[in-house]
Parts: structure tokens; sequence; C-alpha cells
């Protein structure tokens, strides 16, 4: 018997023959007349020179530590004693104009103001106010800008983290760290250009999820991968057992030889980013060990980070490695520590949250410093939203919660071009409003490319008919806080 | 029909006559406020002629060929008219528009007026002159205002799509942030004029006779004189009308046209003294120059690593030094500068490193950092006349070989971190003649001598930190395997990541209590369920907090267990499996699979055997972490039975609850129940959590939640 399949495709081969001559090859004709570039992705693509950057960089490099569930801006680096004066009067109206409120504080009957538990003190030449939560990121004060007027339009947790990584809020874009991959290209093809480290507090927490290291619509290649925080850090890199690097090799070679029969008989490039990926894997099972390997480190770098640093999954050691990648050529690192949502026990909860990540952070920065890799990494620590002036539940003087805040919250930069000793951005007197300079997440979008040498209107990548871009349409660089 | 066609050719008249007046004199016109605004209606009118020219054209060809349409020969005619008035409108409202302050880039404005202005007068011709001459002239003089009509559609899409909107994605050619020295009147002079002077001052337009495009006839000045002289700004035209008070009628840009702001005075100001012609390029200017002062201060230095010129690298020469242990990049897209990093300890050698002989005189950084560099390995540096930037962290060098540098003129930088060096770096701090900062962190360099160098060469920035000599708290020990479940032969292994820590331990409550312990050298061997406590020390940390393994024997495991409650679904991950399979969860991570946790609901579990067991003791393992409002359970209850129906109690516990000095405690732990003489082939484990927080936790009022990893059950 005949082969139905076979059999079917020639039938639709000559159909649709018959069918497109007429008008497609016309249009074609009449398309490549008007367009010269039309059919020809390549070209457009190229035209553009992804894999180098757009103009001399002053950042080559990224570790963003993301303070997921979005730590309160009022007990970090906005300080606002007003609240404190006023403590459990009503926010006014006028503040709010009509802000609209989660589910959790829509149905409060009142919003009564609550000020920082903790205390505030100078820091630095900027004399930047930061908390007590926070000494060791004070201690950093001059290498860091502090922007306090960023602003964002999710009210909830995973768009607004969604919109923050990928600049769309509905998921399924490309994450920033992939951008860059596209946009850059990898320093070291050993390892993968974007790469994430998870780590979780023990204050309420709220979910990370792969999506939001997506290549989205990107090649495949520019996906985040996943360091894991068992033994094996990137799971199932290693050899099974009675398999040696010479048995992977040929089983590779075999392998690809597949791929490229198959890729010359469908032409799906994602065969090709398949093959690319094994290449990768094979190689970065001589790299991986070697740069995760943390024994090397000296005692004072141990003491910098905290004792912790050599515990897998703790955000102190995801810092260690995060500059160890970066040493490494990984252009984007991206850290996410879990459980920063305090809707309710602030005081109780945030103390230890802040532990697990002020020494480490601030050791970082240092770390980089000393090691002259300041200037082209850019180091960025901050949520997705910042959290309510008012008290969610009821307010005690050692009890009180906050719900998200979308309208200002703080962040801060350091390194790759960020002009440190700076305070950018300034809110209202009860941190409700922004009043100075306010700092969209497309405009943090556009200034974080523009410090890696890439214009973000130009960083495009057509798919579904148009070309999209992390800022998408909109988005201006903040030029004041770069040096 | 003739009617209206003899009164609209009228109209016509009249308006072809405005047009023209309008064209050659719109800059000298001044419309009155409401009026100006009416030239926004241009985009809107526009679509009009260009809609009736295409139809007019097509009957117009139509009519040649087909009868029935050579008779509609008056509509046609109509139809001509009509564009040529719409055209003709729409190119006044457009050259009204064209008059509004803020206008657009002029240079696509005066070109689009020129092409609008040439196809309404066609059109306007074309009207006049038609039925005159013969088919194939009317067709001529048809497409010939057809391609200017799609010349003046172009040039208007250029306005408002910016350029380049036919061919996305070509870079814009005014894209000059690659000019490795720019002139200072282009990247920092020009585009102040060009949004706020060239608007009038313009070869067409040339208010005061002053055209400030060209810089020759900028110089040169308009009516009232020249318009600055080099050196002299406080003198000079420009600034002076620029500085008068915005009602003055001198005063520039002029009222209702966008202003100059103070600072783009002041960078004009410093340019006319401190520039000295229009050719100075930005790095020929000294670093005391006011005006490089000024611009770095206030606008930033145009952006470019590369101010010196490299030769070209012969092409495929970056391919052939590729390699997966090194990266091989040009600085930017269009530099010739090129960045070499290493990146794998074994694929390393002095001999890869003499590869890059090929490029030397490209190398401007260069980062061996992690590798395993010898001090021999330095002298194949000293040909790499540009490097600018070497970074040697971390790699096995004494410092012997760093004499090899000091021939290289270009190094500034140079990262030392992380190496025991052994020798004086006075040499080579005096000898590189451009060194600018050098990274001494970790480097066993006391802090004196680096003081002495910082007040002997204060050119040069050393990094370098104080030991921070603050004293913190190890963490504490771990279990190895993090199961604390052993069977037969097992011991118990102590682990601390921190190299040099010693670990204390105690198995026994007794002593713990009097402060005796022992060091942990060897794993702890033992046959039955044991509580190891222990704690880290090391010379300059605080002792790590104390410890608490609940280590369980793995006892006589049921072969089914069945849930008579259900566990709230986000903690329900492995489901009975969970009690009876002899793995313990993370008491820190409460989304462990191997917990059960339940809140709503009590636990109640049916344990079943294939054969009668005679059961002593069942051991509870659960976890208390008060902050995750996680409570030790009030009671429980172990029933046993024969047929799984009629259950008898054989044991029961009550726990105490713990107090508020308790609130932030995670703990591990582990409650045996001692069983009255059974043997059942049935075990019924009920475990009750915690009815109602107590008042003094944030939850109180609240049920407890209820974590529980495993059941034990030991003959």
């Amino acid at each position: 018997m005949s082969n139905p399949f076979f059999e079917n495709r020639l039938s639709v081969n000559r159909r649709y023959f018959l069918g497109k001559l007429s008008l497609g090859i016309g249009s074609i004709a009449l398309g490549s007349l008007m367009v010269k570039d039309m059919f020809t992705q390549e070209d457009l693509i190229e035209s553009i020179q992804v894999g180098l950057p757009h103009f001399a960089p002053k950042a080559k490099r990224v570790i963003y530590l993301f303070q997921n569930g979005a730590p309160s801006q009022l007990e970090s680096f906005d300080y606002k004693p007003m609240l404190n004066y006023m403590f459990g009067q009503e926010l006014p109206e006028s503040i709010r104009q009509g802000q609209r409120l989660t589910g959790m504080t829509s149905g409060q009957a009142n919003f009564p103001l609550v000020g920082s538990y903790f205390p505030f003190k100078q820091y630095g030449k900027s004399g930047a106010w930061i908390s007590d939560l926070f000494p060791n990121i004070g201690s950093i004060a001059d290498d860091i800008c502090i922007i306090k007027s960023m602003h964002t339009e999710a009210i909830n947790h995973d768009p607004a983290l969604t919109f923050m990584q990928t600049g769309a809020q509905q998921g399924n874009r490309p994450s920033m760290g992939s951008w860059l991959s596209y946009g850059l290209g990898s320093e070291n093809e050993n390892l993968p250009a974007f790469c994430v480290l998870l780590s979780r507090g023990k204050g309420n927490g709220q979910g990370v999820y792969s999506k939001l290291w997506t290549n989205g619509f990107l090649d495949s290649i520019h996906q985040g991968v996943q360091f894991s925080n068992s033994e094996e850090r990137v799971l199932y890199l290693s050899d099974q057992d009675g398999m040696d690097r010479k048995d992977r090799r040929l089983m590779l070679d075999k392998l690809n030889e597949l791929n490229h029969l198959n890729f010359e008989e469908v032409g799906d490039p994602e065969i090709k980013t398949k093959i690319e990926q094994y290449e990768m894997a094979y190689r970065m099972q001589t790299a991986v060990p070697e740069v995760t390997d943390l024994t090397k480190e000296s005692d004072a770098t141990i003491k910098m980070y905290g004792s912790d640093c050599l515990t897998p999954g703790t955000f102190a050691s995801n810092c260690l490695l995060a500059r160890k990648l970066s040493e490494s050529g990984v252009r984007f690192i991206q850290l996410y520590h879990q459980g920063w949502d305090q809707h309710n026990n602030l005081a109780q909860e945030m103390p230890n949250q802040a532990m697990d990540v002020d020494r480490a952070s601030a050791a970082l920065v240092k770390d980089l410093k000393q090691r002259g890799l300041l200037d082209e990494t850019l180091v960025i620590w901050g949520g997705e939203f910042g959290r309510t002036n008012y008290c969610q539940g009821t307010l005690s003087k050692d009890v009180y919660g906050r719900d998200h805040h979308p309208r200002a919250y703080s962040i801060w930069m350091a390194g790759g071009g960020v002009k440190g000793g700076m305070v950018y951005g300034e809110t209202d007197e009860l941190g409700y409003n922004i009043t100075q300079n306010p700092v969209h997440v497309n405009d943090f979008h556009a200034t974080v490319l523009n410090l890696l040498g890439l214009d973000h209107e130009k960083l495009t990548y057509k798919h579904l008919g148009r070309r999209y871009r992390l800022t998408d349409v909109a988005g201006s660089v903040v030029k004041n806080i770069i040096i | 029909m003739k009617k209206v066609v003899a009164l609209l050719s009228n109209i016509n008249f009249a308006l072809a006559i405005l047009v023209t007046f309008l064209f050659i004199f719109s800059s000298y016109i001044v419309l009155p406020f409401p009026l100006g605004s009416i030239g926004r209606f241009h985009v809107l009118l526009l679509h009009l002629p260009i809609g009736f020219y295409v139809i007019s054209l097509c009957l117009k060809i139509g009519g040649h060929y087909v009868d029935e349409i050579k008779q509609a020969h008056a509509t046609t005619k109509l139809l001509l008219t009509l564009t040529a008035t719409m055209a003709m409108v729409t190119a006044i409202f457009g050259m009204i528009l064209a008059n509004e302050p803020d206008a657009y880039e002029l240079d696509s404005i005066t070109k689009h007026g020129n092409f609008g202005y040439g196809f309404a007068m066609l059109c306007y011709l074309i009207t006049v002159f038609i039925d005159r001459v013969s088919f194939y002239f009317q067709l001529a003089f048809m497409l010939g205002g057809a391609l200017l009509m799609i010349a003046a559609g172009h040039t208007g899409a250029v306005i408002t799509h910016g350029e380049g909107f036919l061919f996305p994605g070509q870079a814009s050619s005014s894209d000059q942030v690659f000019d490795k020295n720019p002139l200072v009147y282009n990247m920092y002079i020009l585009p102040i004029l060009e949004s706020k002077c060239f608007q009038c001052h313009n070869t067409r337009k040339a208010k005061n006779d002053l055209i400030m495009t060209d810089t020759a006839s900028f110089l040169k000045g308009g009516k009232n004189g020249v318009s600055f002289a080099w050196g002299l700004a406080d003198s000079s035209m420009m600034i002076q009308y620029a500085l008068l008070p915005l009602d003055d009628e001198l005063h520039m840009p002029p009222e209702g046209k966008k202003q100059l702001n103070s600072s783009e005075v002041e960078l004009l100001r410093s340019w006319i003294d401190h520039a000295g012609s229009f050719s100075m390029r930005y790095f020929d200017l000294s670093d005391s120059n006011k005006l490089k002062m000024m611009i770095d201060e206030t606008i930033g230095k145009p952006r470019s690593t590369a101010q010196k010129t490299y030769p070209q690298v012969k092409p495929g020469t970056l391919e052939k030094l590729a390699a997966n242990y090194r990266s091989i990049l040009p600085l930017c897209q269009s530099c010739n500068a090129i960045e070499v990093s290493y990146f794998l300890r074994n694929g390393y050698t002095a001999n890869n490193l003499k590869d890059l002989e090929v490029v030397k005189d490209q190398l401007v950084k260069l980062s061996l950092a992690n590798m395993p560099v010898t001090d021999d390995d330095l002298k194949l540096l000293s040909i790499f006349n540009n490097l600018e930037d070497l970074n040697l962290n971390m790699t096995n060098i004494n410092g012997s070989g760093l004499v090899h540098l000091i021939n290289l003129p270009s190094l500034t930088s140079l990262s030392l971190v992380n190496n025991e060096l052994e020798n004086d770096l006075d040499l080579i701090l005096s000898k590189i003649p451009n060194l600018r900062r050098v990274f001494l962190d970790k480097t066993g360099v006391n802090e004196e001598q680096i003081s002495k160098w910082r007040t002997k060469y204060p050119e040069i920035k050393i990094f370098s930190s104080p030991i921070d000599t603050t004293k913190l708290r190890l963490v504490a020990p771990t279990l190895v395997d993090n199961n604390s479940v052993i069977g037969e032969g097992d011991s118990i292994k102590l682990f601390h990541p921190i190299k040099g820590v010693i670990i204390h331990y105690s198995t026994n409550d007794e002593q713990l209590a009097k402060g005796v312990n022992q060091i942990y050298k060897t794993p702890i061997t033992t046959n039955d369920g044991i509580k190891v406590t222990a704690f880290a020390i090391k010379e300059g940390w605080y002792n790590s907090d104390t410890v608490t393994f609940n280590i369980m024997k793995g006892g006589t495991p049921p072969s089914i267990v069945k849930l008579l409650t259900t566990p709230n679904a986000k903690y329900n991950t492995k489901k009975e499996a969970a009690l009876n399979d002899g793995l313990r969860a993370s008491v820190t991570n409460n989304a462990d699979p191997n917990w059960l946790g339940f809140k709503e609901e009590v636990m109640k579990a049916i344990f079943s055997y294939n054969i009668k067991k005679a059961i002593s003791k069942v051991g509870l393992s659960y976890s208390t972490a008060i902050p995750s409002y996680i409570f030790p359970p009030s009671e429980l209850r172990v029933y046993g039975s024969n047929d799984k129906n009629n259950f008898k109690l054989i044991g029961s516990k009550k726990i105490p609850m713990i107090n508020k000095s308790q609130l932030s405690l995670i703990r591990h732990e582990v409650e045996i129940i001692d069983l009255v003489k059974s043997d059942y082939q049935f075990y019924k484990v009920e475990v009750d959590n915690l009815p109602k927080i107590p008042n003094w936790h944030p939850g109180k009022g609240e049920r407890g939640w209820l974590f529980i990893d495993e059941v034990f059950f030991y003959e």
C-alpha cells in the first residue's frame, strides 16, 4: 500500500502551487521591487548587527539582585519622618487621588498612616538616608545611586515582576537577560550569557517562575539557565555513570549529524539552536565546575560576604557565585531573593529579610570594586513595586503591614557607568506620590540598555509581523544618573 | 455641471494666485493666533487630492479605451478641477502649518513644501490646458503630476514618521557616536542651534539676512553685524541678544519660539570663548580648558574609549584566534581595538598567549583572571604596547614577573587582587609611565606600605581596603545528606563549609547541660536514634548557633498508609507516601515535598502491615516554625486494630505549648510515644494541630499549621 502521508504531501504541494502561483509570485515580485529586503529577515537583523554594542558601552555585564515580593521603600531607602509624626492618621484623599488598591486592602474602612519602625541614618558624602536594617548597604552609599522615584503600572506581584523583567505584564516576552544575550552575545562561549540564581528568605514569599527568564520569541539559546542549589549546580549536566567524555563527544557528533539532516529537510531554525545548545552543554561540563568552585575563595572574601556564603542556596552564596560568573564573562546574572511580601508583621519579618541580603549585597559591590570590575559591571538591587504608606490590617505600635504600591518605590544601582553617591528622584512627604524625576520601568530598561551600549530603540526583533523592543514603544534614558 | 466647473475654475484661479503669493512670502507673514492652528487641518485634507487625483487619472486613461467612460468626460473634468481646488487648499494649510513655531525639521519641510506647491500648481495648469492638447500630452502631464504627488507624499511622510520609515532597521546616517575625536561644534553646539536657531536663520528664510546653517555665513553675521568673534563671548551679538530680557524686541530667539535655557547659553558662551574655531575637536582641547571642563561636567565626554587609532586587523585573524578557552572581541561595532579574556584554567597555556602577537597593536584590554599564570609568562606581555588594562586577579604570580610590564607605555590599569605578592612594587609603580589605577586588595601588602605609596605616587589611585576586623557569627554545622534517618551500619557525618572550622558536638543532654562536648573528627556511629547537638568555632569569628539534629532510626515502615483527612492542598506534594518513605524534610523549606501540611483538619491516618506486628514505640517527626505559623501538635493518639474497624487506644501524649519567648523558634522535632503492649496489623495515628494560636503571636486566634514529614514505627 502506498504511504498516505507521502500522498497527502504531494497533493497539498500541487494544490498549494497552483493556488499560490498567480497571487503569490506576483505579490512577491511587487514586494521585492518596492522593499529591497522584505523577504530576507537575516539581512535586516544583520544591519542592526546583533552581537556587539551599538556604541562604546559603559557596562559590559549586569548582576541584578532582584528582591522578590517588593521590599518596603519606607523601611529601606525612602525616609519619611512625617509618617511617624502622623502615625495612625488617615491617608488624605488629596494624596491618594483615587489610586486603585489590591483586593487585600480595598475593603478596609480606613487607611491609617504608619512610619518606619526602624530608625534611619545618613551615609556617605551624599548623605543618603538609609534605614538601620541596611548598615552595610549604607557603607557603600558613595558607590550606589538610589532611585527613589521608580514607578510601575501593575499592582500585583506576578504582572509587576513580569513587567520589571520583560517590559510587558503578560509574560511570553523575552526577559531582560535574553535581550542582552541577543544584543551583545556571549563573552564566554563556555557559559550561557544569561544565568539565574534563586534563594529565599524566611519572610512571606511570592513565587518565581521560569517564564521570568524566558527567551520569549528570541532564539532559545538566549534563555536564562537556572543554577540549582544542589551539589550539581546545573542539573543534568554531568555525564551518567559509565559514560566518559569521549563517549559523550561521540554521541553528540552522531546526534548532530542526525539533527543536521533533519534541519536540511525541515529547515526549522530551532533545530540549529538545539545543536548549539548541546555543544554549549558539552563545554559547560568543563566550565561550570570550575566557575562554581568556591573552595579557593580567600578567608577575607568569605568574611566579606558572610559566613553563609559557602552554603548553597543562600543569597550570600548566590552573590559570591554571581561575582564569579560575571568575572567569567556571563552577561546577565539574575538573582531572585524571595520573602519580601510584608503584608502584615512587617516589623518582625523585615529585619530577617534584610539580614539575609544586606551584607552580601554590599560585599558584592565592594568585591567588584576591589577587583577593578565595578566600572564594567552594573549591579541593580530592588523589587517590583513599593509598599503603601498606610497600614494593612489593624495597626499597633509593633505590628503593622503594608500593601502593594505601584506609584513610587526605591531601587539602587551601582557601577557600570552609573553615578555613585547619588540619590535620584523624590517623593512627597508621605512617600505616596513622586514629586521629582519619575523613572518608569520602561525608562529603567532604556537606561540599562544604554549603559550596555545598546540603543533601546534599535535593539529590535521582528515577530508576528512587527518589531518588538524591551521598551516596546516607550522609555527614555535617564541621562542624569549616567557618568 | 458646466456652471459648477466654471465656478470652481474661477475659485481655482484665485487660489493659485494666493498659493503662489504665500509660497514666496510665507516667511514674512505672521498669522494671528487662532488662524495659526488651522494649519493642523493640512494632515487631514491632504488625503483628498491624492484620492481624487488617482481616480481622475484612472478615468482619463480608461476613457481613452472604453467608450462608457469616455462619455463621463464631464465628470472627469469636474473631478480634476476639484482635485486642483483641494490640492491648493491643502498647500495653503500646509504653509500655515510650516510657519508654526516649533515646527518640524527644516530641511524636509522645505522639500515637502516645494513638491507640494509644484503638485498643486501642476494640477491647476492641467485643468486649464487639458482640453487643448492631445491625449498623450495629457497623459504625460498627468503622470508627471503623479510623480510630484508621490514625491510630496514621501517627503511629508518623512516629516511625520521620521527618516527611513520605508526601510526601518537601517541606522540613520546622522549617528556620530563613533567619531573617535568628534568636532566640538558638531557634537555639542550644532544640536542646540538646530533646534533653537535654524528655523529662521536658514538659507530659505534668512531672517535679518543671517544664515547660521553654514559656518562661513554664520560667522559673517547678518544685517546687524558679526554674530560673534572667537574669544569674545560677552561682546558677541549672539550672546548679548540671547541674554536680553524676553520682552525686549531684540531678544533671541524671539518670544513665542523655543527658548535657549541657561545652560545652553553658558555652553555657547564658553564655546565662543574657548573653542577657537569650528574645527576644534574634543580630544584636542586641553584638560584645563574651561569648555572641556564644562562639557565633562554637564553633558559628559563623548562616548568613545578609543581615543587613539589602531591599525585594522587583517580579516580572518580574529576568527583564527578564537578558541573556547578565550574570547577575542572588538570593543565595539566599528572599533579596531580588541579585548581578550581567558576563561578556562585548563585552556590557558603560555603558548597560546603567544598567539596574540598578531594583534599586539590592537590589544587594549587583557584579562587573565583566575588563570594559572606564572611570573615567567608575564614576559610575553611586554610586546603589547597599546595594552591599557591588565587583569591578573587570582593567578599564580608572586610579583617577580611584573618587572616585564615596565615597558608597556599605555598601561593605565593593573589588577593584582588575590595574589600573594612577595615583591616590592616600587619599581613598577615608578616605571610604568601611564599607570593610573592599581588594585591591591588581598595581596598581603600591608597597609603602611600602601599609604606610603599613596603619598609617593599621588597620580596613581591604589585600591586597597583595610582589613575587616569586625567579628561575625559563623553559620552552624550541617548534617551531610541532610536526611536525618539512619539505617543499620550508617554513621552520622557533620559538615561545615568554611575551612579551618572546628565542630563541637554532644549526644547527651546531661553533658550538654554541663557544657561538656567533643570535637568532631570522624563520623558518629550509633545503633539507635540519637540527638546530636553541635556548633562551630573558628578564630576571628563568633561561635555559631547551636543546632540539634534529631536523628531517627528507620524502624519497621508499614506497607500501606491511608490518610483519613486531607492535608492543605499547598503542602500535599507527595500525599500519604510522604509518611512512610523514610525521607525527612528540610525544616527551613516549607515547600519541601516531604512535608504534609495540615491546617483546616487534624491529621488522621491508618498505617497497615501485611501481617501483625508487635510495635512498642511510635515516633512522630514534625516541624516547629513559629514565624511561619507552624506549631507543635497539641495532642497525639495511637490506636490499634486487627480488623481495621474497631480501633483501641494504645497510647497518647499531650505536648506542652510553647511560650512567647520562642517567637522565632524554627526546629525539626520528634515525639516518641510508648505503646501499651500491642500486636496489631493496623495502627491509626491521630495528631491534633493547635486549635487556637495564642495571643502573643501575630496570627492569634487562627488554627496553627501542623507539618509532618514522617511517622516511625519501632518493634
